[in-house]
């Protein structure tokens, strides 16, 4: 078991303090706190605790409707002054207030993506009771937390989405790969979180997948500007010398994609521009006279192991360009500082909007936005992420997907249902028998981060109540019924669709 | 149900806007040369037919701006390709010069195609009359049906004993109906009315209500209610259209038609005729011809579905032989298939708007002979 990677809060305002604690908590934080919207997997806004909304024609002002019937965990009521109040405990560039019913915000500048910054995880909407406890509208209360350890998360019989099918979820954090394999195969646990390399080995033990889109960028990343332009070119000679493609296909296993860029192409759609392709001629034409090696060292998360070999993999690359590379272990980088000069990172992307996810993949990084960017033209949002990319304080290496290895008591309707984003959907999961099942969560880096999370069950499959994620029982989604033959009756007068004119005439008795 | 269109298309006009757009954006590259070399890059965004089609009309605006396409050395290389974001289908022309990867990158329009989902409709049809003589058009009653037949309108009643012919008003020696005889019934308040050539009769729904004819040369509307107030004037002793007219005046240019439908999409009104050409031609509110089919037959109809669009509904043949009845919507320049084919029992003989999201199809079948009056019920699939 290892200290490091856990996640010691929940809220919403919480900041965690490293890459591994932001990622478990941007899949779980939604199972306790909503916010007004939330992206779907196309990048709009959709429903939470807001049913509708409009702008002034400046975007200068925006009113949301609150869903009515929602409640806090307490019982509370949800209510536009409620949300007002919780909005305003963090600091915003707008203002939020009540009217007539509905929250308005306001800004003198324009706010054309206020519904992506609403569904930001930190806009999450949070309370705190006058027992001390922080409520929040989720399908899942927070039963017991310990901090870094384990957590129960409860099903909230009230949500206004239906409650969830299981009836508790328990969370054991920092557990160690071996022990989550263990766990999984004995049944003692249902889901596991598993590193990229492990996605094929996990498919031939025949466990099922729940795999995201890429949502991780790895990437090597220097502490401080090139100091001179000789820096500037070894920089670009490092990237150079990559071979994207070899560590793409020996130690990724295919999982993934090479990278260029900050955001994965199927954000930006632009990210192909980025040059992935290593050029060794090229590389060594960047470098110093001969007789002088660069050598650079490179930290990497001790705990994560496909960083490891990723960082080992890396010094054999720029060795035969002529630069030394020595991957050093690190104990828990925090997100905000890099020791040393080079590191290894993995990044999670928040969010599935352009400038959201770009803006927090900078401000992990301490990268500074271009000011003058149109976010609304993607050309210049191109321009910006070169720009950010310009002075090589970051090398993209890969995008990678999340993958979860789920157990054989486990069900679901589709894997994309539970798990494409970063969301977590176990609120759309439910276990065959009626007994406790456990879930159990690596960190998306691989092999520091534990959570092992455990069903009470209250439906079996079998009679799984009708609510978010179950069937839709319109049979016209799945097929086109047709009256073509419809025949006489009554002499071979009539027969009319429904009960416009024959009540006993009906279309199905038509058929 | 919801289909995604994969590999979605980009509308000749959209391609053509984007040549012109890339060009302008070409021609005042900094430092550009005045020749590139253009390539393009096949990805699956679009077809490669597609892909062609942008470089053709590239090329033109090009040399327009006095920028030659050239595969010369010192040319300036474009790769162009098409690429998939969240926000969208994106033209990328990426400009190969310096180290520093740089590219003119254009949204492509956000057609119908492009991003959402295409709607689908699914179609009912309810058998509401057979008679052994033709069925020019009907209208349903809360309690009964008018049928419009060559020389007579009749008034039928669902009773509990059944249905009854209540009333009949006689035509005979008001209409001058061609061989193929045609003519149109709607309800008004409390009267019906029927459209006839070159006469106009009313009567109260009532049994032994009195029947008025006149001369009228304001044409038959199109579709019940229709704001516009759109009608057709059947051309003197023929079975088709000579006239198109609006609220606005008659629709210059068109050419004779056998059926009209008229449907606003989402880049304004779109018209449907079936000319006697065997093809369906498309125009917008300026009569301008903006698309062509001939796979469609001489009956045509449209349908509004509440939540769910407009729609043509057309009757096509299928590879039996057999007609059928299908939904269609408007895809910028082209109609696409939206529903399942409802095949049809026999031929269709008359199409015609109805209220809402229903059409009145009259079929005749023609091993026993007699015409079967059909509501048909569009329903938003998804």
């Amino acid at each position: 078991m290892r200290t490091s990677g856990q996640l010691t809060r929940l809220e919403p305002a919480s900041s965690p303090t490293t890459a591994t604690d932001f990622a478990l908590r941007l899949r779980l934080l939604p199972l306790v706190f909503e916010g007004l919207v939330k992206l779907n997997e196309q990048g709009r806004p959709e429903p939470l605790l807001a049913i509708a909304w409009n702008s002034s024609a400046d975007f200068r002002r925006w009113n949301f409707t609150v869903r009515p019937g929602a409640r806090f965990h307490d019982g509370s009521p949800v209510t536009a002054s409620v949300l007002v109040d919780c909005l305003t405990t963090v600091e915003n560039p707008f203002i939020v207030h009540e009217y007539e019913g509905k929250i308005v915000f306001e800004s003198a500048d324009p706010m054309p993506d206020l519904p992506a910054v609403l569904a930001m995880p930190d806009r999450a909407i949070s309370r705190p009771t006058s027992k001390g406890a922080t409520v929040g509208t989720g399908p899942f209360r927070i039963g017991e937390w310990e901090a870094g350890r384990r957590a129960v998360l409860v099903a909230f019989e009230d949500h206004w989405g239906g409650r969830p099918f299981v009836d508790r979820i328990f969370l054991e954090m920092a557990q160690p790969p071996k022990n989550q394999w263990m766990d999984l195969e004995l049944g003692r646990a249902d889901v596991i979180e598993i590193p990229v390399e492990e996605v094929r080995n996990t498919t031939q033990r025949g466990y099922r997948m729940l795999m995201s889109r890429p949502l991780e960028l790895m990437a090597l990343f220097f502490s401080s500007p090139p100091s001179s332009p000789h820096d500037l070119d070894l920089r670009r000679a490092l990237a150079l010398a990559i071979d994207r493609d070899a560590i793409l296909r020996v130690l990724l296993q295919r999982q993934g994609e090479a990278a260029g860029s900050l955001l994965p192409q199927w954000i930006s759609g632009y990210g192909f521009l980025f040059d992935v392709v290593r050029d060794v001629t090229r590389a060594r034409s960047l470098l110093p006279a001969p007789g002088q090696v660069p050598e650079f060292s490179v930290g990497y998360r001790a705990a994560d192991r496909l960083a490891r070999s990723i960082a080992e993999r890396l010094a054999l690359d720029v060795q035969a360009v002529g630069i030394r590379l020595h991957p050093v272990p690190v104990q828990d980088p925090p997100l905000d500082s890099v020791t040393p000069a080079v590191m290894l990172v993995r990044v999670p992307i928040a969010i599935v909007d352009e400038k959201q996810a770009l803006a927090g993949l900078a401000s992990h990084l301490g990268l500074r936005l271009p000011e003058q960017t149109d976010w609304s033209q993607p050309e210049s949002v191109f321009k910006a992420e070169r720009e950010l990319l310009k002075d090589v304080r970051l090398i993209p290496l890969f995008h990678l997907p999340v993958c979860y290895a789920v157990g054989q008591r486990v069900r679901y309707q589709r894997p994309e249902d539970i798990f494409l984003t970063q969301p977590l959907h176990l609120e759309s999961v439910w276990v065959e028998n009626q007994v406790q099942a456990s879930i159990r969560l690596d960190s998306i880096s691989g092999a520091q981060f534990l959570a092992m999370l455990s069903f009470g069950v209250r439906w079996p499959c079998h009679r799984t109540p009708k609510k978010r994620g179950t069937p839709p029982t319109n049979r016209r989604r799945h097929e086109f019924p047709h009256a073509s033959s419809s025949h006489h009756r009554n002499g071979g007068r009539c027969c009319l669709h429904g009960s416009h004119l024959d009540p006993t005439c009906h279309y199905n008795s038509c058929v | 149900m919801i289909l995604f269109v994969a590999t979605s298309r980009v509308s000749g006009s959209d391609l053509g806007q984007l040549a012109r757009q890339l060009a302008s954006r070409i021609s005042a590259l900094p430092d550009g040369s005045r020749a590139v070399n253009l390539t393009a890059r096949e990805n699956g965004a679009v077809s490669e037919q597609e892909l062609r089609e942008l470089r053709r009309l590239l090329t033109e605006e090009l040399k327009k701006r006095r920028v030659a396409v050239s595969q010369e050395p010192s040319a300036l290389t474009i790769v162009l390709s098409f690429s998939e974001a969240l926000s969208g289908k994106l033209l990328i022309a990426e400009i190969r010069r310096g180290e520093a990867p740089e590219a003119i990158i254009l949204p492509v329009p956000a057609g119908p195609s492009a991003s959402t989902p295409l709607r689908r409709v699914s179609l009912q049809k309810s058998l509401v009359w057979r008679q052994g003589e033709p069925i020019l058009d009907f209208v349903l009653l809360p309690d009964g049906l008018l049928v419009l037949s060559p020389g007579k309108v009749s008034l039928i009643r669902n009773e509990v004993r059944g249905w009854t012919l209540e009333h009949v008003w006689d035509l005979r020696g008001v209409e001058h109906l061609p061989r193929d005889p045609r003519g149109r019934l709607l309800l008004t308040g409390s009267e019906f009315r029927a459209y006839l050539p070159r006469f106009e009769c009313h009567a109260a729904v009532q049994a032994g209500s009195a029947l008025a004819c006149e001369p009228s040369n304001t044409g038959w509307p199109v579709v019940p209610g229709d704001s516009s107030d759109a009608r057709l004037r059947l051309a003197k002793s023929r079975n088709y259209f000579d006239q198109l007219r609006t609220t606005n005046g008659p629709l210059p240019g068109l050419p004779p038609f056998y059926a009209a439908a008229l449907l606003a999409s989402q880049t304004g009104t779109v018209w449907a005729l079936a000319s006697l050409d065997g093809n369906t031609r498309f125009y917008n509110s300026r009569s301008a011809e903006i698309g062509r089919t001939n796979a469609w037959g001489p009956n045509l109809a449209s349908a509004q579905v509440p939540d769910c669009s407009s729609w043509f509904l057309a009757v096509t043949d299928s590879e039996a032989g057999n007609e059928a009845l299908q939904a269609f919507q408007w895809m910028t320049d082209h109609p696409m298939v939206g529903s399942e084919r409802l095949e049809l029992d026999g031929v269709s003989t008359a199409l015609w708007a109805d209220e809402g999201n229903r059409v009145r199809l009259v079929t005749r079948d023609l091993k026993s002979g007699r015409y079967a009056a059909w509501s048909v019920a569009l329903d938003c699939a998804d």
